[in-house]
């Protein structure tokens, strides 16, 4: 990935509100628009410092499938034929509101 | 979380070679980086995982159970899942008021309707629509709903198969019209006459509805679901838009939709247009609406992408009233549009019609043919269904858009004929991947599409953020307008809530240019030749090589100038 000829740490994390830690590629993380202004290295945010996020409204189970979404997301941006991806219904609508939250 | 089991990922559960707590785990964290991206996974270790971390308060299980099977305040389950029976509607059946008009008009149009009464009603089949008909006895019915719901029996009773309600029916007054799928033909008996060699007669019945002078404004499933509809007649209603639902009634072969306020049709009407055998449609009528013409002043000159050759000739356009008229000079219209090259078009979308091949010298081969003349610009929306800065509006939603409607306009309009647009939106990413609040919104609809939005301000407790209250309002808009809160792409076939894209083709078909509007799911769903900026178009050169254009202007100059040297 080019995350690695960057300056800046190619992973970083998010932190869910129940103290779950994920460590993702920034190039995916930034997928979510949220997650890219909140790391955008002009904005002097504490979070750009630490690499890290803490994510209040969003608990592990969510997160996990938020980041998910977001490699599937980089990996399939150039696709043809995107596969789908597996949404448990009873994670949707948690889902819905963490999306709106991140801007993804 | 702790009643339900996690989902399992099946693709993943191999990415993950730590048996231990992926979350947790200070290994998880140096996986060399460049190999593929680690995906998270809650396999068996999860489980550990969870309990030895259990400290921090959770608030993901607000309540037990999923958010579908057991409602927040234990609602019962809805009634869909039961199944009505429909005996003893027969009782209801009452011959006194419509049978005149029936019958009458049915004598005026030859149908066959004085074949043999049968004194019992056909079986009625259990059809999954008819749990209303229980419903609506006769006590709770409107006046024109209990018309209607009579009318129909008496027609059944009769074994007719010309049907004529005009009772001032609204769209949901039309599920009684399922009753129609319960005609058959009937077997010759020993008083017809026996078809003579040759003259073999069709057991498949040939339903013709006419629902004109009505107050319909969206129809309703019902009526898509009468499998074998061969004519249906829509005059004088107030349909703005027909229900891509449109597709499913194959047997159709004449759709008169006149003195309506249709701007556009949708995209899936090509799948009838294009059907070969005899359920082919080969009657659209259209007088009588606002159809978008392609030669409107503003918007118009819409240019041939990869039609290097010719151009659109006026005769080919409706006029800029919206009344449209017939095609004068067809033989050669039909020449011009045989030698473009449209096979960058074939199959641009799933609508597409397969390509026409014909001898050109004989231009009745078209008669019955379908083909692209011409389209607009896409345009282009956010994820909650905005337009886009600078994106052209679609030329059908304008009204509902004056804000947006001059400047990007403009931009279709070549100064000149012959030449591309000046300015030109270009698409702004190409990715297929939704977003994900489409796809968990999606999800939603799909589990339990009639409790979502009040399962949403269960989980926000109370207000719905703004992105997702629009989303949830174009889903409401397709369920009044579609039967269904899920689109699906015209180009990828996928479910989605609002349109990323929308743009209009002209479609000739029976002699006339019918504007089809086609929706996707996805900025990348637009096919590249619909997105990509036209070549400058060329015009056919005369023999004396002037270009004809040139001439035109030519002429014109010199009248002007004539009219000037006169005064
Ligand atoms: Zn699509």
């Amino acid at each position: 990935m080019s995350a690695q000829s960057q300056p800046l740490s190619a992973y970083v994390t998010l932190v869910s509100n129940d103290g779950y830690e994920f460590k993702i590629l920034r190039d995916a993380a930034c997928i979510a628009g949220t997650i890219k202004k909140a790391l955008d290295p002009a904005s002097g945010f504490r979070e750009v410092a630490e690499n890290r996020m803490e994510l209040p409204t969003i608990n592990g189970v969510v997160l996990e499938k938020v980041c998910e979404y977001l490699y599937y997301n980089q990996k399939n941006m150039e696709s043809k034929d995107v596969p789908d991806l597996e949404i448990p219904p009873e994670l949707c609508l948690e889902l819905l509101i963490a999306a709106d939250y991140l801007d993804v | 979380m702790d009643e339900d089991p996690l989902p399992s990922l099946s693709h993943a559960t191999g990415a993950t070679t730590t048996p231990n707590s992926p979350f947790l785990d200070p290994r998880f964290h140096a996986l060399k980086s460049s190999s593929p991206p680690p995906l998270f996974s809650e396999n068996d270790s999860l489980d550990t995982a969870d309990v030895t971390n259990y400290e921090s308060p959770r608030e993901k299980r607000k309540r037990a159970g999923t958010w579908w099977q057991t409602g927040p305040r234990g609602a019962p389950k809805r009634r869909q899942f039961n199944r009505n029976f429909d005996s003893g509607v027969y009782m209801m059946s009452d011959d006194s008021e419509a049978s005149a008009p029936a019958s009458s008009v049915m004598s005026h149009l030859g149908f066959d309707g004085t074949s043999d009464i049968p004194s019992d009603p056909p079986l009625a089949p259990s059809h999954p629509d008819n749990q209303e008909g229980n419903d609506h006895t006769a006590g709770s019915m409107s006046a024109s709903e209990a018309r209607l719901f009579r009318a129909v029996q008496h027609c059944l009773d009769s074994n007719m198969t010309y049907f004529s309600f005009a009772f001032d029916l609204q769209d949901h007054e039309l599920h009684h019209l399922h009753q129609l799928n319960q005609i058959i033909t009937l077997p010759p008996g020993d008083d017809i006459e026996v078809p003579s060699e040759g003259q073999y007669r069709s057991m498949v019945p040939e339903i013709h509805l006419n629902l004109s002078w009505n107050k319909l404004r969206y129809l309703s499933p019902t009526v898509f679901q009468l499998q074998h509809l061969t004519t249906l007649t829509l005059r004088n209603n107030c349909i703005e838009s027909v229900p891509p639902h449109i597709k499913d009634l194959t047997s159709l072969q004449t759709l008169d939709l006149c003195y309506n306020s249709i701007r556009e049709l949708p995209c899936e009407l090509l799948a009838l247009c294009a059907m070969s055998g005899p359920g082919r449609l080969t009657r659209l009528e259209l007088a009588g609406n606002p159809i978008y013409g392609f030669n409107d002043n503003k918007l118009s000159r819409l240019f041939l992408h990869q039609c290097s050759t010719t151009e659109i000739p006026p005769e080919f356009m409706y006029t800029a009233s919206g009344q449209h008229r017939r095609v004068q000079n067809r033989r050669e219209l039909l020449q011009k549009a045989t030698n473009m090259d449209w096979s960058a078009f074939e199959g641009h979308h799933m609508y597409t019609p397969p390509p026409v091949k014909g001898n050109t010298s004989n231009p009745n081969v078209f008669d019955d043919k379908l083909f692209l003349v011409c389209r607009t610009a896409a345009s282009y929306y956010d994820q909650t269904g905005w337009l886009l800065r600078n994106s052209p509006v679609l030329p059908t939603q304008q009204k509902l858009a004056p804000s947006y409607a001059q400047p990007s306009c403009v931009t279709h309009t070549p100064p000149s004929p012959g030449s591309a647009p000046e300015v030109w939106f270009d698409r702004p990413s190409s990715s297929k991947v939704l977003s994900l609040a489409t796809l968990s919104l999606v999800r939603a609809y799909k589990t339990e599409p009639d409790r979502v939005r009040e399962e949403i301000e269960y989980c926000v407790g109370g207000s719905v953020p703004p992105q997702v209250e629009a989303l949830l309002a174009i889903a409401q808009e397709n369920e009044i307008s579609m039967f269904r809160p899920l689109r699906s792409c015209h180009c990828c076939g996928k479910d989605y809530i609002a349109p990323r894209a929308e743009w209009i083709e002209g479609w000739f078909f029976q002699q006339q240019i019918v504007p089809i509007r086609v929706a996707v799911c996805s900025w990348a769903c637009v096919p590249d030749v619909i997105a990509k900026r036209p070549e400058p178009l060329l015009w056919k050169y005369d023999r004396r090589g002037e270009n004809a254009f040139d001439i035109q202007e030519r002429e014109r100059a010199d009248r002007l100038r004539g009219l000037r040297s006169g005064f």
